[in-house]
């Protein structure tokens, strides 16, 4: 689940306009002491005990709109939403997330358990799975899809390399080892894993088991990678999954249909799912979402702003819809500074900007500086919170209160003061010591409007602490390429999607990690405490005990909150505008926007007389 | 004749040579790299360089351009190249290029010969009209209308129609190739009419920004041809108005528009890729800007090879056209 839940591409978090964001990038679910302050613009959603499904009817279809080109339905290859989006919906893992709590619930395994030694697991799978062309499904499908397809175990002894790209692969090598897959008996899979991995539940819930008699011969060729692209045919995704490829006409839409013989059943016993077909209409842009809800055509609506409930509101009552509030969406935004010396001696950016930068007084001043209650006002027009501390502010397993950083100009300007910062010369700068201005370039991804709005806010507040701040939105490849290889940047604004469970965000906060976006790489970590939250993510994970696990995140996120390495700004609220024409409707406030509402896509079915 | 063609072929070969090195060269100053663009952040480094071997983008430039073009393919490395007819594996779709064009070339053609056919049946009757007309009311509303459709950006003009026609009166679809869900279930005759239905506002648009420059050329070349001696002459011995124009001033007038008609050929591919994008039809203009923005190396080289293509064969078919109109060019 947390590769799903971590997809990391243009168009991933559509709360932000068509953004970019990171997998996971940083942030575990928490609350924050300032309870939601969003105005109240729609149905609430229901938790685990209002979620009550009946039995429904069969038939109809569902409409709504996708971002962009499937790049290919391949499970094993595909990492980004656009492909994930379909995937997931045809390929099933062993574990699913409760998408109100986030809990792991059976998938395709109906019960796991791990030794004494915290090592070994087994997993016990369900003995009524087919695959959607009739096999059956049993443990060689599970040690098939990890072995040959994920590590690519079998490959011929002259490659050194796996064949194929494999993200799942890269996130499943603990400390340079792979996990060990071995069948037990037809149903029954033992897991062993290096080192003692907390969440392996979690990865297992991956959608990507394939049948082994359908892809062995693929694996053997070497030819499992092009497979499954987007010229597939329906017979050529053999998954276990509810939906099962219709047709997808290039340019304008995906249609998945029923997988008759998926094996989860309602309560009479009957087959899901109800409805015949979902049908994704792609786009191009967020304004012809817009545009085909408008009209009727899409059933859903994934509302940008305050300004889309402003549109919306006065065509409800023809247009027969209401607006779900799904809570805050489980992402970060946050201002960087490159405090990366490295890149200072190399002469990337000036050396005293880096001292700055590094003195965490300057981090906290920012922070004290940032108007974010204005953000959530003129940004994301009232549908938005403030945030304070690295992780979203949906609910979570990983609550915690933090006091929130008020905007204190005066406080701010009394810790640049105690920093030696001032305006030496009077011309409405602060210098250092030596006379440096305090001048910065400030950049993000161009296109993404919220991100440039944002851009704008931040520069003001920061002037008005008496910092020269210029603005530079880049091209999205530009600027990884900054991130990534150049390490030239200054200060920016970015933006990740997170995950229910904080390990998502290791490599964010890992100092050693090649995306530590302040300063990636490090030989050892730079400061003191970049060194506890290394410590607490490499043994975080390795805590089986629940309580214990808790604990340890708490720390990070109390360092995180007291150092402000990134500073956090605010994020939007979730509201979907849905038809009513559906039954068994139960939006939840999974981390997901794509399947928050419809997480329960295979129980949903027609209601009477709103077939179209 | 023969050897003429022949010639041109040469040059135009090399040509294309040069062209696809220009393109490549800028493509990889260009900042960014292509893996970059599938950014994840908790993908280890190893497994970018992983990929990267993959693509081939370990290798130097020159290489990958080589790769590209085939000459490590002669020499026996597996990858295949444009020497061997492949045009490569898209980065981005993990397919091949001809593949993604294929599937979108009919949608773009469909578009632009449609555009380019109304333009010509409604410019170069304007044009002639005006010309007749000069400095009459009829032809100063038509340079009015010439003028406006020159400066007004089509992609502005298209979201303006777009906002209007679409989103307000919901008398046109807000864009698209047809109707993306009731399509399948009409009638041969219907299925016509919804392409037809989608074709309006993006051929109104793309033919409103070229009319004005034809019908404006028309006009100046007719009223040329028209102080010409021979058309006094015609006149003088009383033909009749509509032969002097028709038979002896448009035939001379016509020359300059075949050349034009050379370069609308050139553009068939990517001449309406704004308009495409903003009106979200699944064309070529889309895939080009998809993949220039992730860098997808063999997508946009291929893209521009054919432009180039198309480019010097329109040229090479618009000079063959003026030799067979008028018998006073001769390649020979």
């Amino acid at each position: 689940m947390l590769c799903l839940l971590a997809a990391a591409f243009i168009g991933c978090d559509r709360g932000d306009s068509g953004g970019t964001s990171g997998g996971g990038g940083g942030s575990a679910s928490t609350t924050q002491s300032a309870e939601s302050s969003a105005p109240k613009v729609g149905i609430p959603v229901g938790t685990k005990e209002t979620y009550k499904p009946v039995v429904g009817k069969y038939g109809g279809r569902k409409i709504e709109d996708s971002l962009g080109e499937p790049k290919s339905f391949n499970p094993i290859v595909a990492s980004e939403m656009s492909t994930v989006e379909y995937t997931n919906r045809m390929f099933e893992g062993l574990t699913r997330g409760s998408a109100f709590t986030g809990e792991l619930e059976p998938g395709l395994a109906e019960s796991w358990s791990v030794a004494e030694d915290g090592l070994t697991w087994t997993f016990k799978l369900r003995k009524d799975v087919v695959f959607n062309d009739g096999s059956s499904f049993n443990a060689d499908d599970v040690v098939f899809t990890w072995n040959d397809a994920v590590y690519d175990l079998s490959r011929p002894a002259d490659k050194a390399d796996p064949r194929w790209p494999c993200s799942m692969r890269d996130l499943m090598t603990f400390d340079g080892k792979i996990v060990k897959f071995e069948k037990v008996d037809d149903y029954t899979v033992r897991v062993t894993t290096p080192v003692k991995v907390a969440i392996l539940p979690d990865m297992l819930g991956d959608a990507i088991l394939l049948s082994k008699e359908k892809y062995e011969p693929l694996v053997k060729a070497g030819t499992l990678g092009g497979a499954m692209g987007a010229d597939a045919k329906p017979q050529d995704l053999v998954g276990t999954g509810p939906w099962i490829l219709g047709e997808y006409v290039r340019g304008e839409r995906v249609t998945l249909k029923r997988n008759p013989r998926y094996w989860r059943k309602d309560a009479k016993g009957q087959s899901l799912p109800y409805l015949d077909e979902i049908v994704f209409l792609i786009s191009r842009s967020m304004d012809q979402f817009y545009l085909n809800f408008e009209r009727g055509v899409t059933d859903i609506y994934h509302v940008r702003s305050g300004k889309d409930i402003a549109a919306l509101k006065p065509l409800q009552a023809n247009g027969n819809f209401d607006f779900y509030q799904l809570g805050p969406a489980h992402s970060t935004l946050f201002l960087a500074l490159n405090m990366n010396e490295k890149a200072a001696a190399d002469g990337k950016l000036p050396a005293h900007l880096v001292k700055m930068f590094r003195d965490r007084r300057f981090r906290q001043a920012v922070s004290h500086a940032m108007d974010r209650t204005s953000m959530v006002r003129n940004v994301y027009r009232n549908l938005g919170h403030p945030q304070y501390a690295p992780f979203s502010l949906a609910p979570g397993p990983f609550k915690m209160d933090v006091t929130p950083y008020e905007r204190n100009i005066d406080k701010a300007k009394a810790l640049l003061r105690e920093m030696g910062l001032e305006d030496r010369n009077n011309d409405k700068v602060l210098e250092d010591a030596q006379g440096n201005k305090v001048q910065f370039t400030l950049t993000t991804n161009s296109g993404n409007t919220i991100r440039e709005e944002m851009l704008n806010l931040i520069a003001t507040d920061l002037r008005s602490l008496g910092m020269e701040v210029n603005i530079l939105p880049l091209e999205f490849n530009q600027l990884i390429d900054k991130l990534d290889v150049s390490y030239d940047w200054q200060a920016m604004v970015m933006g990740f999607t997170s995950t229910w469970d904080p390990h998502g965000g290791s490599n964010f906060w890992k100092s050693s990690s090649q995306n530590h976006l302040w300063w990636p790489e490090q030989k050892t970590p730079g400061f003191p405490w970049e060194k506890r939250i290394d410590e607490i993510y490499t043994l975080g994970v390795q805590e089986l005990d629940k309580g214990k696990r808790r604990e340890m995140y708490q720390e990070w996120i109390k360092i995180a909150h007291e150092e402000q390495p990134v500073i956090y700004l605010a994020v939007p609220e979730r509201v979907d505008a849905i038809r009513k024409r559906f039954g068994n409707l139960f939006p939840s406030p999974a981390p997901m926007t794509e399947f928050a509402s419809f997480h329960n896509e295979d129980e949903l079915f027609i209601l009477d007389g709103q077939n179209k | 004749m023969t050897a003429y063609i022949i010639r041109r072929l040469i040059f135009g070969a090399v040509l294309i040579f040069l062209s696809s090195v220009v393109s490549f060269t800028i493509l990889k100053m260009s900042p960014g790299t292509s893996v970059m663009a599938d950014f994840d952040p908790r993908m280890s480094k190893e497994y970018r360089q992983q990929q990267e071997r993959l693509l081939g983008l370990d290798r130097h430039p020159v290489r990958q351009y080589l790769d590209w073009l085939g000459i490590s393919g002669l020499f026996g490395d597996d990858r295949k190249g444009l020497l061997q007819g492949n045009l490569g594996v898209s980065f981005q779709y993990r397919q091949p290029v001809s593949t993604l064009i294929k599937s979108r070339l009919p949608a773009t053609l469909a578009l632009n010969i449609t555009a380019i056919i109304v333009t010509w049946l409604v410019a170069i009757p304007l044009g002639i009209y005006a010309a007749v007309h000069q400095h009459k009311w009829a032809d100063k509303l038509l340079s009015l209308i010439s003028f406006a459709g020159m400066s007004l950006p089509g992609f502005f003009l298209a979201l303006v129609l777009l906002w209007l026609f679409a989103s307000r009166w919901h008398v046109l679809p807000p864009g698209g190739l047809r109707d993306p869900m009731g399509h399948e279930s009409l009638s041969t005759w219907g299925r016509l009419l919804d392409y037809a239905h989608h074709l309006i506002l993006p051929v109104t648009v793309l033919a409103l920004g070229a009319l004005a420059e034809l019908q404006r050329i028309t006009r100046g070349n007719m009223l040329e041809t028209l102080r010409m001696q021979y058309v006094v002459t015609a006149r003088a011995k009383g033909l009749d108005e509509r032969k002097v124009i028709y038979k002896h001033a448009l035939r001379n007038a016509i020359n300059p528009l075949i050349t034009i008609l050379g370069f609308e050929f050139a553009a068939l591919f990517g001449g309406a890729a704004l308009m495409e994008i903003v009106i979200n039809y699944p064309g070529m203009g889309v895939l080009l800007l998809e993949a220039l923005r992730s860098k997808d190396q063999p997508v946009v080289m291929s893209l521009f090879l054919i432009a180039s293509v198309m480019l010097v064969l329109g040229n090479l078919l618009s000079e063959l056209l003026l030799a067979m109109v008028d018998p006073r060019v001769s390649y020979a």
